[in-house]
């Protein structure tokens, strides 16, 4: 398979990508036997992260991209493939003991904000732990100086230190999230479907937080979510899963702009536009399913930084 | 020719009345620290075949009007005034007995996450079949027909009828609890955020067949999201709530094109959009208040970027900004219909 699809490189720490996901695979198995079963739900994946890069996984429910998410946490182990991060191949030469400098440097945040913050704790806890943890020995007056600052990156109060989760909204819990990502001071953030439980007008507030810190601290982000215009909004790169397919990839706006794939046509008519003139008549979704992923896996490119996965001759 | 039910005389004759019609409704909640009024003062209509939208953030009270709506508020909540008059009907004096009978057959619920609303220990068919024999004592055998038809309505295969609602699809189970809700063909049916649960594309067959039905069928909708996208979609008219009152009532076109309201003006400017330039969007700033202590004045005043000394005071009234369009807004000026100008 052909090398990744790159983005304009950026002149930044390293010179490769941060992270390069080489054909990865992850099959689940269902039931016992003789009821077996397997389900693949990570089908030959290959894409780069570059420093700074902002990058979308879109797709539906059940396509594969939270999997991707977990293996990329280390929380999963994959069927096959290459995960490298800096030039190390992490699952061929880390052992699992290793992972406390693999977490310094990757860090993820989850959906569900109420349900990631330990309620018997203080806001200052949690951000303190990892601080502790990963950290060079800080004296408490240091660890107390860079509690503020984190508040004050993720745009928080130094009061709310004291505060406990149920005492803050939703989207201070996420910013909460965030900061404690951010304490270790990560290449990458894995953020899993970030703003999807909070409330519309929070929404906004995370991705631009999200879009400020690439911009400030050079974070990478791998950004997982089914909605395409927040993809759009902060995401160079977007890739287009299907299940457990990487049928569509390339540079955001011109992604959106003229979608390639079936699939990714279908995702993008189904987003409601309030200013589309006339009803729509949702596309056929067998015909689009048909169509994903079930072709000889090769990628065809349609600009320097576009692809997409060659449809079956019979099917298009 | 079948001879007309008592049901389709009456629609003859309210044409032009609307199907709901809530006038200056107040709920409170009794809570350890206080009071609060959760709906206040609103008041609007739905006509006949109209779907009505109301959008805003958690907790505004979108929820509450259709849980008020369908009686079925329950203490700490309390509905203390106001009317909600249902084909001319008061909901609010109905006895229990009354009110039995009129929800589902006159107004119906579809809530939110109602996928999750099926009884999982019973058959799609029999949970059908329930709403005939209770509500219009059918023999079993004719439900069963009945639930057959509905949901080929819902283009569902009959044959599911036998399944349990775990074998169903995500999408699927709505479709079927929105059939259940049509069963007894209500002249309203609420949907409390019937989507947020699923991903685009069933959104959107969703959307669509309920649309189809809407046309069909002829009922009307009171629709309940927060996507004002795909409200704007579905919708003939709708309203912008925001702390327990209506900021903003107009068509749905009128109000995307030219929202008068500065929260409004916020709350649409809170989705990215999928085309143009990609611009920096700012959201609204801080929470929505705490509906113990709101503010005075325009609730909306400490996060309205147009803010004035007077906004602090004076509570500003829903009154026309433009033909047929409502604003409660003190920078929007009134508008006063042309013909009704030189009298004032």
């Amino acid at each position: 398979m052909s090398p990744a699809h790159s983005t304009s490189s950026r002149p930044e720490t390293g010179t490769g990508p941060l992270v390069q996901v080489r054909n990865l695979s992850k099959d689940y198995h269902l039931g016992s036997f003789p009821f077996r079963s397997t389900v693949r739900a990570v089908n030959d994946v290959s894409f780069d992260i570059n420093h700074g890069e902002i990058v979308a996984l879109v797709g539906e429910s059940g396509s594969g991209k939270s999997t991707i998410a977990r293996i990329l946490a280390r929380l999963e182990q994959p069927t096959g493939g290459q995960l490298i991060i800096d030039g190390q191949d992490i699952f061929a030469t880390e052992r699992r003991r290793a992972s406390m400098k693999y977490r310094s440097k990757v860090q993820m945040v989850f959906q569900d904000p109420f349900g990631s913050l330990n309620p018997a704790h203080r806001i200052e806890h949690f951000l303190t732990r990892p601080l502790q943890l990963h950290g060079q020995n800080d004296s408490p007056k240091a660890i107390k100086l860079k509690l503020r600052e984190l508040m004050a990156t993720v745009g928080l109060g130094e009061q709310m230190l004291d505060r406990y989760p149920h005492q803050l909204s939703g989207g201070q819990r996420q910013r909460v999230a965030i900061a404690r990502a951010l304490a270790v001071e990560p290449e990458i953030i894995l953020a899993d479907e970030p703003t999807s439980m909070l409330d519309v007008s929070v929404r906004i507030g995370i991705l631009n937080l999200m879009r400020k810190l690439r911009d400030e601290r050079g974070v990478s982000m791998l950004y997982i979510t089914h909605d395409l215009a927040s993809a759009r909004y902060i995401a160079d790169t977007t890739l287009v899963m299907r299940a457990g397919d990487l049928v569509e990839g390339g540079e955001s706006i011109e992604l959106m702009a003229a979608p390639h794939h079936p699939y990714t046509q279908l995702l993008l008519s189904a987003v409601p536009d309030a200013r589309r003139t006339q009803t729509v008549r949702p596309p056929k979704r067998d015909a689009a399913e048909r169509n994903a992923g079930r072709g000889t896996g090769e990628r065809v490119a349609l600009s320097e930084s576009h692809w997409a996965l060659k449809v079956p001759e019979s099917a298009a | 020719m079948q001879t007309l039910t008592e049901q389709d005389r009456g629609n003859i004759g309210r044409a032009a009345a609307p199907v709901l019609s809530v006038k200056n409704l107040q709920v409170h909640y009794t809570a350890e620290s206080g009071d609060v009024t959760a709906v206040d003062g609103v008041s609007f209509d739905i006509g006949a075949g109209e779907v009505f939208g109301l959008a805003g953030e958690s907790g505004c009270g979108k929820s509450t009007i259709a849980n008020a709506v369908m009686r079925l508020l329950q203490t700490p909540a309390k509905i203390t005034g106001g009317s909600i008059e249902l084909n001319g009907r008061n909901l609010l004096d109905l006895g229990e007995e009354e009110l039995r009978r009129t929800r589902w057959r006159d107004v119906a619920m579809v809530f939110q996450s109602a996928m999750n609303s099926l009884n999982p220990v019973m058959t799609i068919g029999d949970q059908i079949v329930d709403v005939f024999t209770t509500h219009e004592r059918m023999p079993k055998k004719a439900a069963r027909e009945r639930a057959a038809e509905l949901l080929k309505l819902v283009d569902i295969s009959p044959d599911r009828l036998k399944s349990y609602p775990h074998q169903l699809s995500g999408g699927m189970r709505q479709r079927a609890v929105i059939a259940i809700a049509l069963a007894l063909k209500p002249s309203l049916l609420i949907m409390d955020e019937p989507t947020t649960a699923l991903d685009v594309v069933v959104q959107q067959e969703i959307m669509h067949q309920i649309k189809e039905l809407q046309q069909q069928l002829g009922f009307s909708i009171l629709f309940i999201t927060h996507d004002i996208s795909l409200m704007v979609e579905l919708s003939h008219r709708m309203a912008v709530m925001y702390a327990g009152k209506l900021v903003e009532v107009a068509p749905s076109k009128d109000m995307l094109e030219n929202p008068l309201h500065p929260y409004t003006h916020a709350l649409m400017g809170a989705f990215p959009p999928l085309t143009g330039p990609r611009v920096e969007l700012t959201g609204i700033p801080d929470a929505p208040p705490n509906m113990a202590h709101p503010p005075t004045g325009c609730r909306f005043h400490p996060r309205c970027p147009l803010a004035i000394d007077a906004c602090r005071t004076i509570e500003p009234l829903l009154l026309p900004g433009a033909e047929n369009h409502d604003a409660a807004c003190l920078l929007v000026p009134e508008y006063v219909v042309p013909s009704e100008r030189s009298s004032r």
